[in-house]
């Protein structure tokens, strides 16, 4: 927790000033995490006001404090949902249009002792947005919140309102497909160069 | 350089968390706060304006509905026909009675003429 549970219960009785450092402690994260969901620089700000505007106005149906992450997660979710939802037409990158080049640096991306110079943290980001557009936007999302945003399969529960076995399914299974299709690129491209 | 059966599960987590450090966490612009609180201030207007709407709608709707439920008990041209304040047994007796006094009814006593 960025704050503390006071914070948030006065925040709930309608005081705007811890409000407004309830936003200031979590902005950052929250634009990170936007900016990994909708993959869209320009509109990431509009995505976590939006995230903040319906906080501020739901805030009061929080039953405990304790809950306060993974409500606002779940708004994060929403509003990028709903953002998807508006824009339909995302990138349609596939495995198959990832170079052999692209393939190889996420395969020193994942190396531990890779410097990361700018152009390469570019190259890893285009490169795993890339595969990441090989699953469902459901899956692509609740793999980034469990693996990029480090969420635990408990607050993914409580944020989907799914159980934890279900979600593990639906994990492996997006997993396997990533891989999966990594596999199949480098293979079709092994095969055709030979 | 990796064979395509080294891309295992912890290849995928080395990258994603390659990935997650890549990214970084994003500076909000200067801005960022006044916006969200002038979209806040918009959207408590527009739900104050909304409340005000429909409590006036309400008010007046209660106030209606007394007025008429006055005029209806005020009123003798409006109100209700007997048979509509009649109770069951009511109706019941007095079908009754008009099923007794039509003539050719089985209840009718015979006539001198019928019994010649």
């Amino acid at each position: 927790m960025l704050v503390d549970f006071e914070l948030i219960r006065r925040a709930q009785k309608g005081d705007e000033a811890a409000f407004n450092d309830l936003v200031f402690a979590y902005r950052k994260r929250i634009l990170g995490t936007v900016a990994r969901l909708i993959n869209r620089p320009d509109d990431v700000e509009d995505v976590a006001q939006e995230v903040f505007l319906r906080l501020f106005f739901s805030l009061d149906q929080l039953r405990t404090p304790e809950m306060f992450e993974p409500w606002l997660y779940r708004l994060v979710v929403n509003a990028s949902y709903d953002y998807l939802r508006k824009r339909r037409k995302r990138p349609e990158a596939r495995m198959a249009d990832l170079s052999e080049q692209q393939v190889l640096l996420a395969d020193a991306g994942a190396g531990e002792a890779v410097d990361q110079t700018e152009r390469e943290k570019t190259r890893i980001r285009e490169t795993v947005e890339a595969l990441l557009q090989n699953v469902s936007e459901e899956d692509r999302i609740l793999l980034l919140l469990k693996e990029v945003e480090g969420l635990s399969l408990k607050e993914l529960e409580a944020i989907y309102g799914a159980k934890e076995n279900a979600l593990k399914v639906r994990l492996f299974r997006a997993r396997q497909r990533v891989l999966k299709s990594v596999g199949a690129a480098l293979e079709g491209r092994r095969g055709g160069g030979s | 350089m990796s064979s395509p059966g080294e891309f295992g599960g912890q290849w995928l987590d080395r990258l994603l968390h390659a990935y997650r450090q890549a990214c970084g966490e994003p500076e909000p612009k200067p801005n960022f706060m006044p916006e969200l609180w002038a979209r806040i201030e918009q959207n408590r207007s527009t739900v104050f304006r909304f409340r005000r709407v429909a409590q006036i709608f309400l008010t007046a709707a209660a106030a209606l509905s007394i007025f008429l439920a006055g005029l209806t008990r005020t009123s003798p041209q409006l109100r209700a026909p007997e048979v509509y304040q009649a109770t069951y047994l009511d109706v019941l007796a007095t079908q009754h009675l008009v099923e007794g006094s039509f003539p050719g009814s089985s209840s009718e006593e015979p006539s001198e003429l019928d019994l010649l």
